[in-house]
Parts: structure tokens; sequence; C-alpha cells
């Protein structure tokens, strides 16, 4: 890791609009925090459920070699860390990393040259909200669905909740998590935080999320994370995550990035024979 | 590759420091300067009379804040100017201990995205002020406090801050 002097954070006062919202002197957490506490008092969600998919994530992380925080918390250690942006708390937020991930993209005919065990992009979608980020829904994120339903025509999923078997959607904060799960349509509107509760995403529940440990617990290496998030699913479509690996022999994986100012949804399907 | 120097002749910090590469000073002078565009000008214009207008899109009928010349929504451009109030509802609100830089304040700052009255669907990020954070809540209504109009330069600053009302 490099040293990061003077803190990094301060380069994302640019993402924000130069004329409207930089003189108010914004800091990045800002917008999380606005998004958060928007999404709590839409559904009623509380802070403890939404600490649980910090927990989760940097337990998971433990098994990540190249992980930068992993760590066993309790709901109890996310919920006294440093208030940051309330309801924004230090153990709800990503680090600041350094980081690179590379994939071999190669046509079909090569692909089954060089290996017997290919990983197949089925489907890709991506789609970009307006800037005026003031103007929208911030209680789910419309551009992710859209994403979504994009990669899932191409790939041929109908029922996303019944046909992805493991999902590494982006988390940079606890709460983006639960939003992207329900952008994605693999959970409720609301809905999401009782799938974690109820283990559902746990690396051996019915849906695991995050096994590699995420964005939370291995590291937010901003631009490399999204791609880190692919070569997630390709381990665990091979069966190659070593002490990460999910059970049951997943087939179908999906990995999704978001970016910009809060506007920006990717979404990669990713399939095994 | 251990052991075998690169090709070439390496540059060593004393030749550097004692002139004996040859270097260039070039004091940069990279000034520049934002453009507001049409729409954002006229509503900065009107903060300095203390007035927040909009524009309005015919096609979706969404009265837009801040205002702009085209409609993301409908791809069209937009089709006339209103005024709308200077107060609100809070849509969302946070409180945060960070300044921008990430460097930390006791006295926290007050932030929040105001659904302003008459505009559709949302408004704009501003500070919140006379209010404990502990007493501000989403739905809450609120009123622009203007600094006096000789202070005012356009800016999104006219407004100090928006406080219960």
């Amino acid at each position: 890791m490099s040293t990061c002097h003077p803190h990094p954070q301060g380069a994302f006062v640019t993402i924000f609009d130069n004329i409207l919202e930089r003189p108010l002197e914004p800091n990045l957490i800002w917008i999380f925090a606005l998004e958060m506490q928007r999404y709590m008092q839409t559904y009623g969600i509380t802070k403890e459920e939404i600490a649980l998919v910090s927990v989760k994530n940097k337990r998971n992380a433990l098994d990540h070699p190249s992980a930068q925080v992993a760590e066993e918390i309790t709901v109890k250690d996310v919920m006294e860390s440093e208030v940051m942006v309330a309801p924004v708390n230090r153990l709800d937020v990503s680090p600041v990393s350094d980081g690179a991930a590379a994939i071999v993209l190669v046509s079909e005919d090569v692909a089954r040259r060089l290996t017997d065990k290919p990983v197949w992009l089925d489907g890709v979608g991506w789609n970009l909200d307006t800037a005026y980020w003031t103007n929208r829904d911030l209680a789910f994120p419309a551009y992710v669905e859209r994403a979504a339903r994009m990669a899932y025509k191409m790939a041929g999923i109908t029922e996303p909740r019944k046909q992805i078997n493991i999902v590494e959607p982006y988390d940079p904060f606890s709460y983006k998590e639960l939003h992207h799960l329900e952008g994605l349509l693999l959970a409720d509107k609301g809905g999401a935080p009782k799938l974690t509760a109820d283990g559902v995403t746990q690396r051996n529940g019915d849906m695991p999320v995050c096994p590699s440990g995420g964005l939370l617990g291995v590291g937010n290496p901003i631009a490399a994370a999204g791609l880190m998030k692919v070569a997630e699913i390709f381990w665990q479509l091979r069966g190659e995550a070593g002490r990460r690996q999910v059970p049951g022999q997943p087939k179908v994986g999906l990995a999704q990035a978001w970016g910009d100012l809060m506007q920006v949804g990717t979404v990669v399907v990713m399939r095994v024979d | 590759m251990e052991g075998r120097s690169p090709p070439g002749t390496p540059l060593s910090d004393e030749a550097i420091q004692q002139g004996k590469v040859l270097t260039l000073e070039w004091p940069s002078s990279l000034r520049y300067a934002w453009d507001t565009g049409i729409a954002i000008g006229r509503f900065l214009e009107e903060l300095k009379n203390g007035r927040i207008i909009g524009r309005t899109c015919h096609k979706c009928e969404r009265v837009l804040v801040p205002p702009r010349m085209f409609c993301e929504r409908c791809f069209r451009p937009t089709d006339a100017w209103r005024f709308v109030e200077d107060s609100g509802a809070v849509n969302t609100y946070s409180v945060s201990y960070l300044r921008w830089d990430a460097s930390r304040i006791d006295d926290p700052i007050l932030v929040a995205v105001i659904e302003i009255d008459g505009a559709t669907s949302g408004g704009f990020l501003h500070h919140l002020g006379e209010v404990k954070p502990e007493d501000i809540r989403i739905g809450m209504k609120v009123k622009a406090v203007w600094k006096p109009p000789e202070e005012r330069t356009g800016s999104i600053l006219d407004i100090r801050y928006f406080r219960p009302s």
C-alpha cells in the first residue's frame, strides 16, 4: 500500500457539480449517507440490519489472500465505530485501497482450445442515469435494474432469483450491497436486509453474496473493483475459490459494478457448462 | 535478470542536482473558467434576486429544479421558465463529521436534499441550519435563509441554508 497524504477522499469533491454543489464543500461520503438515510426511511430498515453486511463480508474476507480489512466483528462493533457522516459509521465503509485485476477474454473457439472448463460471459448490461442525482429516487437504484434487465435478456435469464446461484454486487458501503441486490431484482424492494438476517446471503446460504469478502473486506481499488468481482465469480464457477468456495457447484453467477455520481450500473452474467 | 543493468546510462540524483542534466523550468499557468450554461446561468441570476427558478417540460409535465434546457427523461428541449417557492421539505439528510478533505470536525455540517415546493421530483443539495441534528426528520418543512441582497453574488451560497419553517 502506498501512503495517502493528503487523504485521497479530497479528490472526490470533483465528482460533484462544480457550480451547484462544490461551493457547499461536500465530502464523498455525503451522497452515500443521504442515500442510505432515504433507503432506511423508505423501507423502515435499521442500521443494525445494514451492519450485518459488514459483519458477513469482513468475515468472508478472512479467507481471501489479498484481503486488506478482513476481521471477525459484531454488529455492536459496527454501531460503535466512529460516526463519519451519519448514518454512515467507519465500519460501514470500504477502505482506501490500491489494487489491480485482469482477466483474459477470448473467442469461443480459442476458449475451448485453451481449457476444458471455460467460463462464458452470457450477458452484459449497463445503464447511465441522470447526473441530477437530487432529482432521483434515492431509495431504489433504477439504473441497476435497467442494466440487470439488459444482461438478463442477453443471458436468457427469466427468473433471476432461481437461475442465479452466486452474486458479487458492488459493496463500497454496507447498505449498497442491499440496495444493489434489490436493483438486480434478486430481492424485493426493501427485502434484502431480511435475506441477510436469514442467512440466505452467507457463503453457505441459498444465494451467496460477496463470498469473496467484497469491497468491505478485501478492499476497494476504485476502477479495478468491478473486475475483482468478475474474477471471484470466475474462480467460484470453476470450483477454484479455495477456502472461499461456496458449496453446491454454482453454474451461473453475477458480478455488478457501480459508479460515478451514484448513477452508473454495470452487470455481467457468467456461466459454466 | 538479477545483476544485469538495463541498457542505457542511468541518471544519478547528483547529476540532476548539479545541473548536469538538461532541465527545463516552465511556470505553468493553467487558468480555466466554468461556463454555467443557459439554465444554470439564469438559476444563479435569480438566486441573486432571492428567487428560485425551474424549467418545465410540457411532455412529462415536470418542473425541473435545478433547471436545464433539455429534459433527460423525454429527450427533448424543455419549454418554459417557472418560478418555484423558496421552501420545501427534507427528502433526505445526513450529519457530517467530515470536511470535504476527510479531516474531522466536532461541530457537524448538516446536509440535506431539499424537495423544493413547486418542483417535481426533488430539488437540490444544501445545508440545514437553526436545527439540532437530532431534531431533523425526513419530510420536515424547511425554508431558505437568504443572504442580504447586497451580499449575494449569484451563487448557490446566496442561500445560507434551509431552516425549519
